[in-house]
């Protein structure tokens, strides 16, 4: 009998056609990293008081060759080369991908406040920030170092959590009350107006109106997490004098009530670099928190909408993830020197293809990304590091915005005009190489 | 009303004048009342015209020392206001919370001098209570009608409220204008606006947004 079943093994092995398809692995975990109240900060490091709690929120995607990490962060950037070399070191994992919400009413750490004259806005620099800011170093800040350690458990949680699982992603309109609209509006005669609120709801171009889903069930059919991608600024909060994850807090907090608590819910933004929420300065008392949490609602509803109406396999043809991370030299935009910026492409099941870009880029840009790619369901990550390459690049503008000047392509943005579209154009080449080597494995 | 002809206004001025100079020579106290009165009316020609040249600054220059409190209630109410209105849009709210309270103390059923009050606790003293109650006596005063005050107003309440994020009483307030069919193009898309923030804050999405867009269709015609 033992023979029998040993040769069974043996031929599986032999004859991958006849196998039975192997699922994925997922995992999840959520740990809080909410400061106390006493140290509270704003990027200003101004005191604030505690609004919501922030989280780190981890789903582990493994195939039978490969996985990642993906960490969704409620702070505004993001970007620990020790955390994502001592999760890869402690728990295996082969790549680990850190992604801030960039809820801009986040903690700070002590090493990235803004406070001229002594703190100049690094932003603003026209520097790298690797240049300006001792990325290693905010670890000196004791929250920063705790945030740091519970992420990589989390991770770890994740990891050794493991079930198997079903994925499946899709995309859908998004027409919302709350946002987004493109906050540069470009003047007829030349010179770019900083539209950043449009209590009016008029219509501004670029936009992408789309949300992503990635729902992962076990396979009882349960749902275990979904990931919503969705580009727009979350800045309703901003200077409002708490802490908050503004409207993506809102937003997971609503997927996990509606599906339940042991329903990852997960935000990934997008390509925000020049969205916001439609309603900002002109909300005044507590309608300004409302209405970060009614966008969040309305954000929640609708990819729980579009959950709905997707179908997962129940007998998939085997599950894939595929991972590549790149590493480009980009020159800066003024002086002779470059900068090296990493770009993790993923393609998971052959359907849902993600781009992780460790800044801002303009939404043109994953306007651009959806007409090339090879995958109809290609999303940009923004905000999202990978441990290779510099940690944060700020804005990242189309060579046409930065002809046209304004807040995010003339400021705020040190790259050569084309970074981002050398970033694309990496994306792209990298998923139709996984899409020909798709094809000749099949 | 049908206007008076000019002969018949020119035959009053002169009568007018005649009488003020003879009661001059007839009662030292009441000529000197008079004059003064007179000087008082310039002066108050003299603040309506900064006023309706929005030299807000040159009002204050002018005025800001006078003391108004001599001054019989009428003309005083209206120079306070005036004057008041200058320091609102200078954004020196406290001077203008001192004009304003008295000037509607001295007339209080003036309905301009509200909305003044109304509009600097608002926007400069960020008092939403004071605000409202202003607006509401406004609101009282004029009733729910279709002029430029009470629209200030009750968009100005509804507003304050959606702020509070008390949205069942923002709708209440708008009640009174119904569908907003009757109402002038500008105040119709204004009106609009302040439903779709309201929606917006009760989470009506597609509600809100009808109203938005309706705004802007209505915005869009000529």
């Amino acid at each position: 009998m033992m023979k029998l079943a040993a040769l069974l093994v043996a031929l599986a092995g032999a004859f991958p056609a006849f196998a039975a398809p192997t699922p994925f692995q997922a995992g999840t975990a959520r740990v809080e990293i909410t400061p106390t109240a006493e140290s509270a900060v704003n990027l200003s490091g101004q005191p604030v008081v505690l609004r919501d709690p922030l989280y780190a929120r981890v789903l582990v995607l493994k195939d039978e060759h490969c996985s990642l990490a993906i960490v969704s962060v409620d702070l505004i950037v993001f970007a620990s080369e020790k955390v994502v070399t001592e999760a890869k070191a402690r728990w295996g994992v082969d790549h680990v991908l850190l992604c801030a919400t960039h809820t801009h009413a986040g903690m700070a750490p002590r090493g990235l406040y803004i406070h001229p004259p002594e703190s100049p806005d690094w932003t603003r620099s026209g520097r790298a920030p690797a240049e300006t800011i001792d990325w290693p170093g905010l670890s000196a800040d004791p929250w920063y170092a705790a945030v740091e350690e519970k992420v990589i458990g989390a991770i770890g949680e994740a990891m050794q959590s493991l079930f198997p699982a079903r994925l499946v992603s899709g995309k859908g309109p998004f027409e919302s009350a709350y946002m987004a609209h493109n906050r540069r509006l470009v003047r007829p005669e030349g010179g770019v107006t900083a539209l950043w609120e449009n209590p009016d709801r008029r219509p501004t171009t670029p936009v992408d109106p789309t949300i992503g889903v990635l729902r992962v069930e076990d396979l009882a059919g349960r749902p275990r997490a979904l990931a919503v991608q969705f580009a727009c600024h979350p800045v309703a909060l901003m200077e409002a004098g708490v802490i908050s994850r503004d409207y993506p807090g809102a937003m997971v907090d609503y997927v996990e009530q509606q599906l339940g608590r042991d329903c990852l819910g997960m935000f990934l933004q997008g390509a925000s670099g020049d969205l916001d929420p439609f309603d900002l300065h002109n909300l005044r008392g507590e309608n300004r928190f409302n209405i970060s949490h009614q966008a969040g609602v309305s954000l929640g509803k609708a990819a729980l909408a579009l959950s709905a109406g997707l179908k997962t396999n129940p007998a998939p043809a085997g599950s894939s993830l595929q991972v590549q991370e790149s590493l480009l030299t980009i020159p800066n935009r003024s002086g002779n020197r470059s900068t090296q910026v990493g770009i993790l492409t993923a393609l998971i099941n052959r359907d849902l293809a993600l781009v992780a870009i460790p800044g801002e880029p303009f939404v043109q840009h994953q306007l651009d990304l959806t007409a090339k790619s090879p995958i109809a369901n290609t999303f940009i990550m923004g905000l999202a590091y990978h441990g290779k390459g510099t940690p944060f690049v700020v804005y990242i503008p189309t060579v046409q915005a930065v002809k046209e000047g304004g807040y995010g392509a003339a400021e705020c943005s040190f790259l050569a005009a084309d970074a981002g579209e050398q970033m694309i154009g990496e994306a792209v080449a990298r998923l139709r190489d996984f899409a020909t080597a798709d094809r000749s494995t099949r | 009303m049908k206007a008076a002809p000019l002969c018949v206004l020119a035959g009053a001025l002169i009568l007018s004048v005649l009488g003020s100079v003879a009661a001059e020579e007839g009662s030292p106290t009441k000529a000197s009342e008079s004059k003064a009165d007179e000087n008082h009316e310039a002066q108050l020609a003299r603040m309506r015209a900064l006023s309706q040249a929005r030299r807000w600054k040159e009002q204050i220059e002018q005025f800001g020392p006078v003391d108004f409190a001599a001054w019989p209630a009428d003309q005083a109410a209206a120079a306070l206001q005036l004057r008041g209105q200058a320091y609102t849009f200078l954004k020196d709210g406290g001077h203008a919370k001192t004009d304003l309270t008295n000037a509607v103390k001295l007339a209080p059923q003036d309905s301009v001098i509200w909305l003044t009050l109304a509009e600097n606790s608002l926007n400069n003293l960020q008092d939403d209570e004071q605000a409202l109650a202003a607006y509401r006596k406004v609101l009282a005063l004029t009733g729910p009608g279709i002029g430029w005050q009470p629209m200030t107003a009750a968009n100005a309440i509804a507003r304050i409220l959606t702020d509070q994020v008390k949205t069942d009483e923002a709708l209440e307030t708008l009640k009174p204008w119904g569908d907003l069919q009757t109402l002038a193009q500008t105040w119709r898309i204004r009106m609009l606006r302040t439903y779709g923030h309201i929606y917006a804050a009760r989470g009506e999405e597609q509600r809100s947004l009808a109203c938005f867009r309706e705004a802007l269709r209505l915005e869009a015609q000529p």
